[in-house]
């Protein structure tokens, strides 16, 4: 990690599972907590990412918006099928 | 506005507890716009466990409150039109375990959702499933598997999924109509016929759950054991088997040992299912799992 990541922030990294090549796309950053402890994500109809949060009281999850060259419809198909 | 339906039924399953609206947190990057949307609605809320995309598209979320006494579930939706979440219902309603009862808590468009436990009981100040075990008071009551009709936003039904334990993790067979749970704490693998609605214990796995289940082309099911082996059930032998191998681990600093699977995705073509920790080789002239 470089000296511009904070602490307890999250890491979202996008990975070519090919080359295993990755690339940071984007930091969850909690408003007044650690943001580093995600249970799980999904993806939405639209291509963006959510996230799941555990550590803070309320909790609460983490949306990622796909910038638009990354956006596809109906992106959470085939759906998943557990969790 | 209307959100692309599929024909496919959902899945997806967990526990959980309650949430609220959005208070915007940080912005990442430019191009990837992060936004962190804290429970307000269910302030006692301190994990969310399960998240999944619903049949509809839309993202479906569990509010939990494991470390509060009487704690319960409240399942989210992600609304787009308001950028805001939708607080669908208290579980604990729904399945006529309220808060106040003293114990332990927590197709076609149709979502499935099971819960879990760890909240303790309404009078104590943590949770031990043994110490409550036999306390027909405390205990938790078990599993309610409850199915949520994502186009009418109602509960369609609801029954117990595993009696006196939680459901760790749930993966839904569209195909054959089946439901595959592990419980918790002893760790049992479960079948639930939603045809019949019937449930079956086919036995233990071990002591450490793995926390997701998953299928491959041919309806097997796949988990991990204690010592981080890859355990498979085929319905044609009704067998729970474990791989002779152990998945891929650091031997420096690791054993095997709670290398369970936290989670699984597909593969970028859609076309098979590969587990984050294995390389499917653990069954040597088994064919893989896809």
């Amino acid at each position: 990690m470089d000296a511009t990541h904070k602490d307890r922030e999250g890491v979202v990294w996008r990975l070519d599972p090919a080359t295993l090549r990755r690339e940071e796309v984007a930091r969850l950053e909690h408003p007044n907590g650690s943001a580093q402890y995600v249970s799980r994500g999904a993806v939405d109809h639209n291509g963006d990412l959510f996230f799941g949060h555990v550590g803070s009281r309320p909790c609460g999850i983490f949306k990622v918006s796909m910038p638009a060259d990354r956006k596809k419809k109906d992106a959470h198909l085939p759906i998943r099928m557990w969790g | 506005m209307p959100h692309s339906r599929m024909r496919r039924r959902d899945f997806v399953g967990s526990a959980l507890a309650g949430l609220a609206g959005p208070a915007a947190a940080a912005a990442a990057s430019a191009d990837y716009a992060v936004k962190f949307y804290p429970f307000t609605q269910h302030p006692d809320s301190d994990t969310c466990w399960s998240l999944s995309a619903g049949p509809d598209g839309r993202i479906y979320a569990a509010a939990c409150a494991e470390s509060v006494p009487g704690g319960i579930v409240k399942p989210v939706r992600y609304n787009e039109q308001r950028d805001d979440l939708d607080y669908l219902f208290d579980l604990a309603e729904k399945v006529e375990d309220p808060a106040d009862s003293g114990r332990a808590t927590m197709s076609d468009g149709v979502l499935y959702m099971a819960t879990h436990l760890s909240g303790p009981p309404i009078d104590l100040p943590s949770y031990s499933p043994w110490y409550s075990w036999h306390d027909p008071k405390r205990c938790f009551r078990g599993a309610a598997l409850l199915a949520f009709d994502t186009r009418k936003d109602q509960v369609l039904w609801w029954d117990t999924l595993i009696p006196k334990e939680g459901c760790r993790c749930l993966l839904h067979d569209e195909d054959r109509r089946l439901l595959y749970a592990l419980s918790y704490p002893r760790d049992h693998f479960m079948i639930y016929d939603l045809r019949t609605r019937r449930r079956r214990d086919v036995g233990r796995i071990g002591s450490i759950n793995g926390q997701t289940l998953f299928l491959d082309r041919k309806h097997r099911v796949f988990t991990t054991n204690d010592y981080g082996h890859l355990v498979r059930y085929t319905p044609e032998t009704d067998r729970l088997e474990i791989s002779p191998g152990a998945l891929p681990h650091n031997p420096a600093y690791q054993t095997g040992w709670h290398s369970v699977f936290y989670d699984v995705a597909p593969a970028p073509d859609r076309a098979s299912r590969s587990p984050a920790m294995a390389n499917c080789t653990s069954w040597p002239r088994a064919g893989g799992m896809r």
